[in-house]
């Protein structure tokens, strides 16, 4: 009969007792599991979808819809600009590299993303099979969307109208897939990338007016073949005009004639130095707007901040609830096994080894509760992930260790034992002789 | 005196505040005897039993247990002793509840030092009737083999002295002369003296000339 033996003996003879300590802490651990995951994932995502990203330019509205729109994929775009108009802006030396994204369509909700291959780069997206695509109306796919979609290369689909899924599809305009991207980890995964002019080009046969939109969708939707406009000539056709424009890596298959949109250009910097100008630069120039990533993000985390605040009050307070109750019933313990300790001092238990199974009880509730959180936690966050993911395209899992909770087994292991401190040293001090007499 | 005797009292008091409650100017028992300690409620023979266990530090006086210097020792040093040469039943048996029988014998022989013996536990049990207990919690036994398990951890470690506050006063004549029997049975079994403390005039006459203290007659 060892301490610990001991220990589980006691603990199995008042299992309420002993289940209610444990879930009660286990509860507040896993609300700061949940908080832990949930903050570090966030985190981590935002920072690495707008990595790279100096500055977004965009049409007028909000900057964090902006921001949102274009650099995570999760709200929908406050409009578009013209090309015209960010060309002026695009020219100025400041800028490193200008990245064009044209939004407005969707794949079974994956966006359809037209872009320049720079945007590749950018996020180091690499290959997985296939080539990156070449003629309009051909398409590369994020990691997930592939998998999601179960699209393969040389495989057609059509986009729909809208970011949601569920709009009419350009039934006359069908990708083919060309290429399929390795997992970057980033929002890229759940896009479908293709040139600008792709999405130029599925949107040649929308009509503007919404009246005659919901007339065309029922014949559109049923058949492919009605297609009332003729083709335009492709937009690429173009490009020779704006090669007289000396910036360097800029992708030039947005550039294209007045009166084309796109929705943002993601702006890298030349120097740091731009960030004091540039922003400002682009916002007098009447139709834009600038947004930047970094302060965006820091407001949108200040923001997660206090709900994250709120909830490591509700976490304190349970944890310290689980505290109070596991020294109350430790103080009741003392009572109950009074003349047990008493008895044990008789047999030849030291004060000493008393106290020490005190602390080991009462140390093996915090960590079953510790350890019972952190599986309560991972599953909690495992869960709300999924629903996240089906209702806000945003991704989070359960199966992900952050040495942080290292440190809350380590703090439970500390609070069970501050806990047990003072019962401990009253057991320690108690004498025997009149317990044992009592009659 | 052929043998040395294993317990000398020398001049031993004790005082709670100002109240004397034992005075022992000399008192001797012999190793292997058996011996009352007879005396109406109140008059000091729980806190004798307590000081020969090493759990009370009297007010003054000497005692020597099987050459151990009682008096003398550190809590410490008392502790350690009693752990291996002390077996003690009380009145309330002070079974552990949340062990079964066995393991609060397993239990007894961790914290007397002694290496964790089943078969002598089984054996032990099995010398005391009480053989098919073991895998009993203490609140599914009898008075009667509770008592009998009681005794049996007190014996386990085969103790140099066995002390028995008040065994009997709750069992009606017949347990009364069962649970003596099965305390002096169990003594010389693991060569133990035998100490019984009671106030229960029923069992003066088992023993030989007993301590009489508080003016009981
Ligand atoms: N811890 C204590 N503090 C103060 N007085 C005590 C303490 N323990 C015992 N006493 C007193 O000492 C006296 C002797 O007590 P003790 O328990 O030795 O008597 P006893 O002979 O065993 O009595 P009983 O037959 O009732 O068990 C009693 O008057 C008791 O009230
Ligand atoms: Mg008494």
């Amino acid at each position: 009969m060892n301490i610990l033996q001991l220990v589980f003996a006691y603990l199995k003879h008042r299992p309420w007792l002993t289940l209610l300590n444990v879930l009660l802490l286990a509860l507040g651990i896993a609300t700061l599991t949940v908080m832990l995951l949930f903050a570090h994932q966030a985190e981590d995502r935002l920072r690495r979808d707008s990595k790279g990203v100096d500055l977004v330019i965009g049409a007028k509205g909000s900057p964090l819809q902006l921001i949102l729109s274009t650099v995570y994929h999760i709200d929908v775009p406050n409009g578009n600009i013209k090309l015209a108009d960010a060309e002026t802006v695009l020219a100025d030396p400041m800028v490193k590299r200008a990245i064009p994204l044209a939004l407005g369509d969707s794949f079974q909700s994956f966006r359809i993303v037209g872009t320049g291959t720079a945007f590749l780069e950018l996020q180091n997206a690499k290959l997985a099979e296939g080539v990156v695509w070449k003629q309009p109306l051909e398409a590369v796919l994020g990691a997930e969307a592939a998998k999601k979609t179960g699209l393969k290369i040389g495989a057609r689909f059509i986009g729909s109208h809208g970011l949601g899924g569920g709009g009419e599809g350009h039934v006359h305009a069908p990708y083919t897939v060309t290429g399929i991207l390795a997992p970057t980890g980033s929002v890229m995964d759940r896009l479908i990338l293709t040139s600008v002019e792709s999405v130029w080009k599925a949107h040649e046969y929308e009509t503007p007016k919404p009246a005659l939109a919901d007339l065309l969708k029922g014949v559109l939707a049923r058949d492919p073949n009605v297609a009332p406009k003729q083709e335009s000539p492709p937009a690429q056709a173009k490009k020779d005009d704006h090669d007289h424009h000396d910036h360097d890596g800029h992708d030039h298959s947005a550039h294209s004639e007045p009166g084309k949109e796109v929705t943002a250009f993601l702006v890298q910097y030349a120097s740091p130095l731009a960030v004091a100008v540039f922003p400002r630069m682009v916002q007098n120039t009447g139709a834009l707007q600038a947004a930047q990533p970094a302060y965006e993000t820091a407001r949108l985390l200040s923001m997660m901040g206090f709900a994250l605040d709120a909830l490591r009050i509700f976490a304190g307070v349970l944890i310290l609830a689980s505290a109070l109750g596991l020294f109350i019933a430790l103080i009741n313990a003392l009572n109950e096994r009074e003349t047990d300790l008493a008895l044990m001092r008789l047999l030849g238990a030291s004060p000493a080894r008393l106290a020490a199974q005190a602390l080991a009880e009462s140390m093996t509730l915090t960590l079953a509760g510790a350890i019972l959180g952190l599986v309560l936690g991972h599953a909690a966050t495992h869960l709300l992930g999924q629903w996240l993911e089906a209702t806000r395209q945003v991704q989070m899992t359960g199966m992900l260790w952050l040495p942080e909770e290292w440190a809350l087994i380590g703090g439970a292991l500390v609070l069970g034992f501050l806990a047990a401190l003072w019962p401990a040293w009253r057991i320690s001090r108690q004498d025997v002789a009149p317990v044992l007499a009592r009659r | 005196m052929t043998t040395a005797p294993l317990i000398s009292a020398e001049a031993l008091t004790h005082r709670y505040a100002d109240r004397v409650v034992l005075e022992l100017p000399r008192w001797q028992v012999d190793t292997g005897g058996h011996t009352l300690v007879l005396g109406p409620s109140g008059s000091g023979k729980s806190t004798l039993l307590s000081i020969l266990a090493g759990l009370l530090s009297p007010t003054s006086g000497k005692v020597l247990v099987d050459g151990f210097d009682i008096t003398g020792a550190s809590q410490r040093e008392r502790d350690a002793w009693r752990a291996r040469k002390v077996g003690f039943v009380m009145q309330r048996l002070h079974l552990i509840s949340a062990l079964t029988v066995e393991q609060n014998l397993a239990l007894a022989q961790t914290l007397a030092g002694v290496e964790r013996d089943t078969a002598r536990i089984r054996d032990t049990l099995a010398k005391l009737g009480v053989a098919g207990k073991a895998g009993q919690r203490p609140h599914e036994l009898s008075v009667g083999e509770a008592q009998r398990v009681a005794i049996a951890r007190a014996v386990l470690h085969r103790p140099a002295l066995l002390l028995a506050d008040e065994p009997t006063s709750a069992l009606d004549d017949a347990s009364c002369d069962a649970a003596l029997a099965l305390l002096e049975a169990a003594a010389a079994e693991s060569g133990a003296t035998l100490i019984v403390a009671t106030h229960d005039q029923r069992i003066k006459s088992r023993f030989g000339e007993p301590l009489l203290l508080g003016g009981a007659a």
